[in-house]
C-alpha cells in the first residue's frame, strides 16, 4: 500500500513537472509568434497607407505609385483630425493604434513635416518603417523627395 | 491465522482496486488533455492561416488589375456581409475570424480549395475611388451565355483567364463537373435554354443601359433569388462585382463601403480642386471656370449612392471631359 502511494506521487510529480516544461515552451512559442503578427501587422499599415487611392498622385486614371500628392495628404489629414463622425471613426478603423507622417525633404536639406494620422494610446513599444516617395505639388508642379513613416504601436 | 490470510487477501485485492481508480483517473486526466490541446491546436492553426491570408489578401489589393493565385491549407472559408448592419467578416469555423469593415472584397459565400484566385480592378469613377477585389477558387465555373451583341464577349475577354470560365451559346448544354458552384451570367435578351447542373446553381441577368456601347458604364442586375430587386451597377468593377458576389445582399453590402469610399474621395477632391482654382496664377485663368464646374459637379456627386448609378455615370462623364480639356493643352494642373 505504502509502495503503491509512493509510486503515485512519483508518477504526479513527474506529470506537473512535464506540465511546466511544456507550458514554458509553449509560452516562448507563442511570444515568437506574438512578434511576428506584430511585424505582419506593419507590413500590412505600411502597404495601405502607401497604395491609398486618398494620397495618391494621378495623372488623369492613371495613379503614380510612390508618389503623393501634397495638397491631397494635407486636405485628408484635416479631414481626418477635424471631423468627429462617421469619417473620423473610418480611418481609425483603418489605421488603428499608429502614427502616419510624411518628412518632404528640399533641395536645401530643409525638411518639412506633414502628419496624416496620430492615435496612440497607452502602448509599450512600436515598429515602424520607412518608405521613400517623391512628393508633387499640383499647383508649382514641382517635386520634391520625401519619406512615409508608419509607426505601428503595439 | 485464518483470518490474518483472509485480512492479507482483502488487502491485497483493495490494492488493486485503489491502483484501477487511480490509473483511471490518470487516464481520464490525459484524456482531456489531449482533447482540450487538439481543440486549441485546431483554433492556433485556424488562427494562423487567417493572419497570414489576411496580409496575403491584403498585399493583393495595394496592385490593380492583377490576377493572383494564393496558395493554402484545404480549409473552407465564409465571407460574410449583411447590408442591414454592414457587418463583414470571413471566417474558418472555429470561431476564429477576421474583420473585413473596409475591405472592399466579392466573393461567394463559401470557398474552399487549395488555392484562392484573388483578381483586383480599380474603380475609376472617374478617378480612382478603390480597389475592387474578387477571390473565387478553381472549385467556382462562371459560364457566360454568349447574347446578340458584343457585351458578352467584351465580359469574357475581361475576365481573368487564371478563373474557370466558360463561353457558351444559349442553348448549349452547361456539363456538370462537381464543382462546389456554378454562375450562369445571361444578357438580357439572351437565356440560356439547355440542361444546366441540378445542384449549386446561382444566375445573374444583367441588363446594360439602352445608349452604352460597353459593360464600362452603366445597368442593372437580377440576381436570381425569389423577392429580390433590381439593383444597379457603375462602371465594370462594379459589375464584375455583381458576378462574383454570392448574392444581391453581399453585393450591396459590399457596394455600401464602397460609396462610404466615393462619398470621402469625392469631398477631398472638391477640397483640392477648390485649392488649386484659388490659387492659379494669372495665365492660367482661363482654366477656373474648369475648377469651378468640376468642383460643383463633385459636391452634388459625393451624396449619391448606387441607385443614382446614371447620375453618377453622366456626373464622371463630365468631370472627365473637363480634365480631358485641361490635358490637351491648357497647359493647367489637372483636376485629378
Amino acid at each position: 500500500m505504502g509502495e503503491s502511494i509512493a509510486i503515485i506521487v512519483i508518477v504526479l510529480l513527474l506529470i506537473v513537472g512535464s506540465m511546466v516544461f511544456y507550458a514554458k515552451i509553449k509560452a516562448a512559442s507563442i511570444g515568437e509568434k506574438k512578434s511576428l503578427f506584430q511585424e505582419l501587422d506593419v507590413i500590412k499599415l505600411s502597404q495601405v497607407a502607401y497604395g491609398l487611392s486618398e494620397v495618391q498622385c494621378s495623372f488623369a486614371e492613371v495613379s503614380d505609385y510612390g508618389c503623393i500628392d501634397i495638397l491631397k495628404f494635407t486636405y485628408l489629414s484635416n479631414l481626418i483630425n477635424t471631423s468627429s463622425g462617421k469619417t473620423y471613426f473610418y480611418y481609425r478603423e483603418l489605421f488603428g493604434t499608429s502614427k502616419i507622417y510624411l518628412k518632404s525633404i528640399n533641395n536645401t536639406g530643409g525638411v518639412t513635416y506633414y502628419e496624416l494620422y496620430h492615435n496612440k494610446r497607452n502602448s509599450t513599444g512600436n515598429s515602424s518603417t520607412f518608405m521613400p516617395t517623391i512628393i508633387y505639388n499640383p499647383i508649382t508642379v514641382h517635386n520634391t523627395f520625401g519619406i512615409l513613416t508608419v509607426v505601428k504601436y503595439d | 491465522m485464518l483470518a490474518k490470510v483472509k485480512k492479507g487477501q482483502i488487502e491485497i485485492q483493495f490494492n488493486w482496486i485503489f491502483i484501477f481508480i487511480v490509473g483511471v483517473i490518470i487516464l481520464i486526466f490525459f484524456l482531456f488533455v489531449i482533447r482540450s490541446q487538439t481543440k486549441s491546436a485546431d483554433i492556433e492553426l485556424a488562427g494562423d492561416i487567417i493572419k497570414n491570408l489576411d496580409t496575403v489578401v491584403k498585399s493583393a489589393q495595394t496592385t490593380v488589375d492583377a490576377e493572383k493565385i494564393i496558395a493554402m491549407p484545404n480549409v473552407k472559408i465564409s465571407f460574410i456581409c449583411e447590408p442591414d448592419t454592414n457587418i463583414s467578416f470571413y471566417d474558418l469555423g472555429n470561431g476564429v475570424k477576421k474583420d473585413t469593415p473596409y475591405d472592399i472584397i466579392f466573393s461567394q459565400e463559401k470557398l474552399s480549395g487549395y488555392e484562392l484566385i484573388s483578381w483586383t480592378q480599380s474603380w475609376d469613377v472617374p478617378f480612382r475611388i478603390a480597389t475592387f477585389q474578387y477571390l473565387t477558387t478553381k472549385r467556382a465555373q462562371f459560364i457566360i451565355v454568349n447574347d446578340t451583341g458584343t457585351f458578352a464577349e467584351e465580359l469574357n475577354k475581361s475576365l481573368p483567364k487564371g478563373m474557370n470560365k466558360l463561353f457558351i451559346n444559349p442553348n448549349d448544354n452547361i456539363v456538370d463537373n462537381n464543382y462546389d458552384y456554378y454562375k450562369i451570367i445571361e444578357f438580357d435578351g439572351s437565356k440560356h435554354t439547355g440542361d444546366k447542373p441540378t445542384k449549386n446553381v446561382h444566375k445573374i441577368i444583367i441588363h446594360i443601359n439602352s445608349g452604352q456601347s460597353t459593360i464600362d458604364s452603366y445597368g442593372t442586375v437580377k440576381f436570381d433569388e425569389p423577392d429580390v430587386p433590381i439593383i444597379n451597377f457603375v462602371k465594370k468593377a462594379s459589375l464584375f462585382g455583381a458576378i462574383f458576389s454570392e448574392d444581391a445582399d453581399f453585393y450591396n453590402c459590399t457596394m455600401n463601403k464602397a460609396f462610404d469610399r466615393f462619398e470621402i474621395l469625392m469631398k477631398l477632391q472638391h477640397n483640392r480642386t477648390g485649392e488649386i482654382k484659388d490659387k492659379l496664377p494669372a495665365e492660367m485663368a482661363s482654366c477656373r471656370n474648369i475648377f469651378i464646374v468640376s468642383g460643383s459637379d463633385m459636391d452634388s456627386l459625393s451624396s449619391k449612392k448606387l441607385v443614382d448609378a446614371a447620375n453618377i455615370f453622366e456626373g464622371s462623364k463630365k468631370i472627365m471631359r473637363a480634365n480631358e480639356n485641361l490635358i490637351r493643352g491648357k497647359n493647367c494642373p489637372l483636376i485629378y
